[in-house]
């Protein structure tokens, strides 16, 4: 038995060998190409909630380019996962990060607020259009935008909603559904801003829990039932939507409400402890220049900056989109987080 | 007694190593958990005990999950128990097929099988209820999944294999004097079955009936994806909700939440171990032969519908909606000619990440499942077969580990194993391993212990007092006797371990991305019906390692 084991060891680390080697393989190959322009090196950090594939095919690649010295790692999970898991490393004091790209910006004011966060006040931010920290301690790099979706080929045109006040309308009587905001950042920014917000606040989400609202585990279950023809409207992401109807060629719909979207600049931001400051606010820099944020329109979401062009298929434009915005009071998103929660899961979910 | 000294001291050795590492993983790491959720810095505590259990949503949770968990245990007895019976000790036609397909939702990764039924049988436009409304003329959906009975459907499908398992393989291993004596006496099968194979199953069926009992307490999955549209929370949703707070007051929550759960768990264990400890089941002994087949005669073929029956609810259906969602072309469309192909399976294929995930999660799942197995036949030993004071004690560990909820034994594996408290382990693939180990050993532990509990100390004595070493007899006399549960248990813990999700989501690292983490991020973000073709694949591994292993031993071992 004990040989066994001992194989089944040696081979995993051969595997692990081979693979970190292959890995290596790559570096090496692409590092002399552009040797001549220096640009930071070592190694760094990167925990985000940009989704997976645009992790890989666009951040990666274009990252790996820009900065060929660089061994960037790439640590991918949902926002509320990330906040739990940099909980667990805060508890035992080995931070594994060194930039963080979460989707809820109220964390970051939380971060700061325990003096986790360092200051940077990159040269990129001219050019940005959205507010940031005036401490630097967070910049804003990419635009998140919760909206109403629904699919074209279920829906007859005058069932297709154009306000957040449609959806509390009898004809949607459980079809309509919405993220679960303990489990998605941006599903608890949507119910923050709106329960504070002197025009809908909890009564609204009592008038959809009494209009048979569904609350999903993720964005994913309600764009597959929003296919289906499960539900009929649904609150998500745009840039989930965006990406089924110019990828895929599905038959779904942004709703941009009347009364205003919910727009959540996702920030970026430098956890002091980090080892490497230099190749970390290079990395801002970059994701702040036009070509980060051109990573991150192909990636569905609106950027940040005046002078790039919204993602493909999306309907409006940034400027458009943040004049009617709904307002968010992000310091009370921050510091009463367990309680909107809590009213959220008394008001919706019992 | 003298001379027997030595062979003592080897079996001593290794156990006292086995029990080493239980209690420094395992037990350690669930210790500073409770002291975190007791102590502040140091000073006593208990606010968020207070906080938790003043809400009235977190008693519901509670009794919801006992209830679930009882309902799940019961209706996965009753209803494998039968099958095991039919498939293992009649000459039920096909019944080695059915062997496989019965396992086979063992297979698949229970939050992918959540999906499948909900898409059968969601109220609004769920296949299956559609199917039904068309087939009887209904105006509404006859069945809504969004319940406490839908949850409790898909748990049972899902975990209900391991209460067939461990019941099949000991009623494959059982003594047949007993029945014959009891059929020579003029009893009928029935009765048979009912007064003699019954009463002597009852320890593999307590066995297999808190395996199903703690795997669906604390699963999560499942209950997010079921239960959240319905609005009913478990004990794993409210722990989550309360970790996700991503802040230490919501960590303190979810650990007093935690380890209350491991309270009545392990309190209801002991309840049963106690009240089985009473009776004598040894089973097998020296001199019986493979037990001899019940013949059906008339009933064979009804027994074959029934079985059939249920082998395509609980298995076909929800596979065939895996493998059609990986052929559809556009999940809009529907079933139509024209929305086949296969658009989704190109990028799986043709991308090196998915397969990498797929090769590493194997290589994880085989190193779990090798150490597990060789750890759980000591445990098990040590707790059936000795009768060395406090030897039921690593037994017991394997099981508070089993019996805590994924999500904090990954939270204490993080706070234990960053290196202060000697090994860091974290973000390498060894604090994988060790919380596949924590969470999934008792299921091997409990299948061994149950077929040793059958071996009679005679064979053991009989090879030590001709002069055999104890690690001789354990491994000519006892391996195998025991061999196909051991077989069991390895696969135990290697198929959880393979497409695990809770803990491996928050233990992975850059490097360590594993199969679960993988096809939950193609789940929940990505693309649906990309990971309906990784369950086709993770399917079709299974199913060829299960056919290589099969031909291997000649038939006598699968799963």
């Amino acid at each position: 038995m004990n040989k066994k084991l001992l194989g089944a060891a040696a081979l995993m680390a051969m595997a692990a060998v081979m693979a970190a080697g292959c890995g290596g393989g790559d570096k090496k190959a692409a590092a002399p190409a552009a040797d001549a322009k220096k640009g930071p090196s070592g190694e760094v950090s990167v925990y985000t909630s940009i989704y997976p594939d645009i992790v890989d095919k666009l951040c990666k690649p274009n990252v790996s380019k820009a900065f060929p010295n660089l061994k960037v790692t790439w640590f991918q999970n949902g926002t509320e996962k990330l906040k739990t898991k940099i909980a667990g490393e805060i508890k035992a004091k080995k931070i594994g990060a060194d930039v963080l790209m979460v989707a809820d910006p109220s964390y970051y004011l939380a971060l700061k607020k325990q003096g986790l966060l360092m200051s940077y006040k990159s040269p990129q931010l001219k050019d940005v259009v959205l507010a940031s920290d005036p401490d630097g301690t967070w910049l804003p790099v990419r635009v998140n935008n919760m909206i109403i979706a629904y699919n074209k080929d279920k829906l007859a045109k005058e069932d297709i909603p154009t306000s957040w006040e449609d959806l509390t309308k009898p004809k949607y009587k459980g079809k309509i559904a919405m993220p679960n905001p303990m489990l998605s950042g941006t599903a608890y920014v949507m119910v923050g801003a709106m329960a504070l917000d002197p025009r809908f606040g909890w009564d609204y989400f009592k008038k959809l829990k009494a209009n048979g609202l569904r609350v999903e585990e993720g964005n994913s279950a309600i764009q597959n039932k929003l296919l289906t023809g499960e539900y009929m409207a649904a609150v998500i992401l745009e840039e989930n939507i965006l990406k089924l109807q110019e990828t895929k060629k599905e038959p779904l719909a942004v709703c941009y409400p009347k009364e205003g979207c919910i727009i959540i600049n996702s920030p970026i931001g430098i956890f002091k402890d980090t080892k490497n400051p230099e190749a970390a606010k290079a990395l801002v820099d970059w994701w702040l220049s036009p070509e980060g944020q051109k990573a991150v329109t192909a990636g569905w979401m609106h950027s940040v900056r005046g002078d790039v062009n919204p993602p493909n298929g999306a309907g409006i434009k940034l400027a458009d989109l943040n004049k009617n915005a709904i307002k968010i009071d992000w310091e009370k998103l921050a510091f009463e987080e367990g309680k909107i929660k809590e009213a959220f899961r008394t008001n919706v979910m019992e | 007694m003298k001379k027997s000294l030595p062979r003592l001291d080897s079996k001593f050795i290794v156990i006292a190593i086995s029990v080493l590492l239980l209690l420094y993983f395992i037990v350690m790491p669930l210790l500073v958990l409770i002291y975190d959720s007791l102590f502040i810095n140091g000073v006593f505590d208990i606010s968020n005990y207070k906080d938790v259990y003043g809400k009235k949503v977190n008693w519901k949770a509670l009794t919801n999950t006992i209830q679930l968990s009882l309902i799940v245990m019961v209706a996965s007895v009753i209803v494998t128990f039968p099958l095991a019976w039919l498939v293992g000790r009649t000459d039920l036609p096909g019944k080695k097929t059915f062997r496989t397909v019965l396992v086979a939702s063992y297979m698949i990764p229970p939050y992918v099988g959540a999906i499948a039924w909900v898409q059968l049988l969601n109220p609004s436009v769920g296949y299956l209820n559609e199917f039904l409304k068309f087939i009887f003329g209904l105006q509404k959906a006859p069945f809504d999944i969004y319940t406490m009975g839908g949850l409790a459907w898909v748990l049972t499908l899902f975990y209900s294999p391991f209460a067939f398992i461990t019941i099949s393989r000991a009623m494959e291993k059982m003594d047949p004097t007993l029945e014959e004596a009891a059929r020579i006496s003029g009893s009928s099968p029935l009765k048979t079955l009912w007064d003699v194979t019954l009463p002597l199953m009852m320890p593999s069926i307590v066995a297999g009936g808190l395996l199903v009992f703690i795997a669906a307490a604390s699963c999560f999955g499942i209950p997010a994806i079921v239960g959240m549209p319905g609005n009913i929370e478990v004990m794993t949703t409210r722990i989550v909700t309360f970790l996700y707070m991503g802040d230490d007051k919501g960590i303190r929550d979810a650990t007093a939440l935690a380890v209350s759960m491991m309270v009545v768990a392990n309190g209801l264990l002991m309840f049963m171990s106690w009240m089985l400890s009473h009776k004598d089941y040894t089973t097998i002994s020296g001199k019986s032969t493979r037990p001899n087949m019940v013949e059906l005669g008339k009933w064979k073929w009804p027994a074959f519908a029934v079985v059939a029956g249920y082998a395509i609810i609980a298995v076909i259906l929800p596979l065939s909606s895996i493998v059609v969602t990986s052929f559809l072309v556009s999940m809009s469309k529907g079933l139509a000619l024209d929305n086949f192909g296969i658009d989704a399976w190109i990028p799986v294929v043709t991308s090196s990440q998915y397969m990498e995930s797929v090769w590493r999660s194997i290589g994880y799942g085989i190193v779990a499942a090798c150490i597990g197995t060789v750890l759980a036949l000591f445990v098990a030993y040590l707790s059936v077969k000795t009768n060395i004071t406090g030897r039921s004690i690593p037994d017991l560990l394997v099981v508070l580990g089993g019996a805590t909820p994924s999500i904090v034994i990954a939270l204490a594996l993080i706070v234990t194993f960053s290196g202060n408290y000697g090994l860091n382990l974290y973000s390498t693939m060894w604090i994988l391993i060790v919380s596949y180990l924590v969470k999934y050993m008792t299921m091997s532990v409990r299948t061994i212990a149950a077929s040793l509990s059958q071996v009679h100390i005679s064979l053991e004595e009989a090879a030590l007092s001709s002069g055999a070493s104890w690690i001789r007899t354990c491994k000519d006399i006892i391996m195998p006797l025991v061999a196909p549960s051991i077989v069991a248990g390895w696969f135990l813990i290697f198929m959880p371990s393979f497409y695990e999700l809770t803990m491996s989501n928050l233990l992975y690292g850059s490097d360590t991305k594993s199969l679960g983490v993988l096809l939950y991020e193609l789940q929940t973000y990505a693309d649906t019906q990309n990971a309906s073709v990784l369950s086709v694949i993770i399917l079709l591994i299974v199913l060829i390692g299960n056919i290589i292993l099969n031909k291997v031993t000649k038939g006598k071992v699968s799963i």
